[in-house]
């Protein structure tokens, strides 16, 4: 039996189709168009950048940064080191350094206010440096930067950004670990990210994408590598057009959506459980301390993707030009796509689970469970 | 100062903006959506609205918004106009629509309630943002951003007249003389119609201004003028032609939305007198 399920994310529509079958299945798929298109497609390849990041303003920067890159190398120039990949990092730790900022705002975290009021300053601040840095190398998509690509080629003033950052970086990173840590211990006994069951191993979500930028895609409890040669793009057809997956990754058990689904757990309990900005927290404190020590030590490295892929914060994003002026394609691949397809895995674990053959009550475990998801899908509808 | 927003259609990247501002600026965040809380409906001194009206839901939030605040301010180009936000109207007349997929057509919030402050721009920069909230939480009116000119008074680049200018789209302005103006060297820029303030960054780095500011004051307050209008006065002026032949050339060359896009779905861009900015404009 298949249902449709209309969905609400921030841009317009969205639809979850459940399939109760035999063998469960859910997708996610975005309706709705912004027709963001419209903006692109009058753009000359210069000002390209400053279009594209108005795809999202979460990801503002790495749309920009992607189609920096992208309208380098239609003019036949490589930055020979991995500018943009340090820049990528550098902005992934400004987005890292803004959800530090917003501790003061998660009780469950349970900081004083001054820790708090501290905690917030430092990692605004850090956030600044950041951003400033990629100013300065690259100009921001509300401030471009003139002859922006002879700093990519010279790469100096990037250097340098990047150890300014780093140096920047300690302090508030020395403050966080303790307590990255202890929100770390909360969070996998609390959350469905969190291992609870034998045999599982979860992809860092928030950490993905940083993971994937640096060629280490990580495994949140073992904090093991996975092979970016098992890391495989596909075809998701509905307007989402391409999406990226972990070969073999493991199943996903969704501790808390099987927990829903026999009714164990109230909706009420579990948005009190499954508190994402927690999870973010400690991401983001993870991610962090990787990304400053990687820049301090320059080895932020190549990306292994191919050449029309770039990382954003959330997912690969996709910029393809054909010519110099005229963008044959500005095609973005679901920035959350790994949020999709995580909460597309719960509902068919939730759904497996419970064997509900009634359709309502099989609707109402399917939303239960996307409840949880902070679905973004901006890049979905352009 | 206990401050909240709403977001309606939007990207999240005014929030973002303001996030960094209200660090600075100390004040305390009652609700914001990527803090994870959604304004409820609670009282608070400032009420940002952020994004465009897509639904009967967003509908609903911001009937609520008007009496729940001190002051209601209308944060970013898409609350203001209808910004990225307000493209889906460009297709809302065809598949979209037939599809069912959007229950309301995109309208800018300030379209449909009346806002205290306007901060247009796409996003507002930080800076400007710690601004008005040191304003506001000092109780005083904050300065109107129509107060500013056009993004050209601010540009360094110097303008200059061609005999036989022609208007390229597929221009890139990387071949173009330095200093000199983008729109004079047929690059599409939309700097002399979009509201300055910014410091012409764009166009000063060789990439031509796509009009994320929204209208100029001038556009919005002059009854019967278009940007097309506005835009085939000038090139006019630089090609040393007529203004309608200069339109003509312009309708024919350029999609009709191309000279407003962050304003497609406004009624300034649509129908002038319907639009609640004009009263705000007419307090300066």
């Amino acid at each position: 039996m298949v249902s449709r399920i209309a969905i609400e994310v921030p841009y317009g529509d969205a639809e979850l189709v459940i399939d109760t079958g035999a063998e469960p299945r859910a997708r996610i798929a975005c309706r709705s168009s912004r027709w963001v298109t419209a903006l692109l497609s009058l753009a000359p390849a210069s000002a390209l950048p400053i279009a594209a990041s108005r795809i999202c303003g979460s990801c503002s920067s790495s749309h920009y940064l992607a189609s920096l890159k992208a309208v380098a190398r239609l003019r036949g120039l490589e930055s020979g080191a991995s500018a943009y990949e340090a820049a990528i990092a550098l902005e992934i730790a400004a987005g890292d350094a803004l959800h530090l900022a917003r501790a003061r705002y998660l009780e469950p975290l349970g900081l004083s206010r001054e820790v708090a009021a501290s905690l917030e300053a430092k990692s605004l601040r850090l956030a600044r440096v950041a951003r400033d840095a990629i100013q300065r190398c690259f100009g921001s998509p509300v401030a471009p930067v003139l002859g922006w690509i002879d700093r990519v080629l010279a790469r100096e003033p990037l250097d340098e950004c990047c150890k300014l950052f780093a140096r920047s970086a300690t302090e508030l990173i020395n403050e966080i670990s303790r307590l990255a840590r202890e929100v770390e211990r909360v969070v996998r006994e609390a959350c469905s990210y969190a291992p609870g069951a034998e045999g599982v191993e979860y992809v860092a979500l928030a950490g993905g994408s940083l993971s994937l930028a640096s060629g280490r895609l990580t495994l949140l409890r073992s904090g093991a590598r996975v092979d970016l040669g098992s890391v495989e793009v596909f075809e998701r057809g509905g307007g989402l057009e391409k999406a990226a997956r972990v070969v073999g990754k493991p199943a996903r058990v969704g501790a808390i959506a099987r927990e829903v689904a026999r009714g164990n757990l109230s909706l009420e309990e579990l948005s009190e459980v499954l508190e994402t900005p927690l999870y973010q927290f400690v991401a983001s404190a993870r991610e962090l301390r990787y990304i400053a020590s990687a820049l301090a030590e320059g080895s932020v490295g190549s990306v292994a993707w191919g050449e029309p892929w770039v990382e954003a914060p959330s997912g690969p994003i996709a910029h393809e030009y054909s010519s110099l002026s005229t963008p044959r394609e500005a095609r973005v691949v679901t920035g959350s796509m790994i949020a999709i397809e995580a909460a597309e895995m719960d509902v068919v674990s939730a759904l497996r689970a419970s064997r509900a053959s009634d359709e309502s009550r099989a609707r109402a475990i399917a939303l239960a469970v996307l409840s949880s998801y902070p679905l973004c899908m901006h890049c979905a509808s352009l | 100062m206990r401050i909240a927003v709403l977001s309606l259609a939007s990207c999240g990247g005014c929030q973002q903006a303001l996030l960094q501002a209200a660090g600075e600026a100390g004040v305390e965040i009652a609700a914001m959506p990527i803090l994870g809380r959604e304004w409820s409906g609670e009282s608070v001194d400032v009420l940002f609205v952020e994004g465009c009206v897509t639904s009967e839901h967003h509908l609903r939030l911001l009937e609520q918004a008007r009496g729940r605040c001190g002051k209601l301010v209308a944060l970013g180009t898409c609350a203001c106009f209808g910004g990225p936000s307000g493209l889906a109207r460009l297709g809302a007349s065809s598949e979209e629509l037939a599809r069912g997929s959007s229950s309301v057509e995109p309208r800018p919030p300030a379209d449909l309630v009346e806002f205290d402050v306007l901060v247009p721009r796409c996003p507002p920069p930080p800076s400007m943002l710690s601004q008005l909230l040191s304003t506001l939480s000092r109780g005083e009116r904050p300065r109107s951003v129509y107060a500013e000119s056009t993004v050209c008074s601010q540009c360094p680049r110097a303008f200059k007249g061609i005999k036989g200018f022609r208007l390229e789209l597929s221009r890139d302005p990387s071949d173009v003389e330095e200093g000199a103006c983008l729109l004079s060297q047929g690059v599409l820029c939309l700097g002399p119609l979009t509201l300055g303030g910014c410091g012409a960054p764009c166009p000063a780095a060789g990439v031509p201004c796509i009009g994320c500011g929204g209208l100029s004051a001038k556009l919005i307050a002059v009854r019967g003028l278009r940007p097309i209008d506005a835009l085939a006065s000038l090139l006019a002026a630089i090609g040393g032609s007529d203004r309608d032949s200069a339109l003509r050339e312009l309708e024919d060359s350029v999609p009709p939305h191309s000279t407003h896009l962050f304003t497609s779905c406004s009624r300034i861009a649509l129908s002038k007198p319907g639009s609640r900015i004009l009263p705000l404009l007419r307090r300066l």
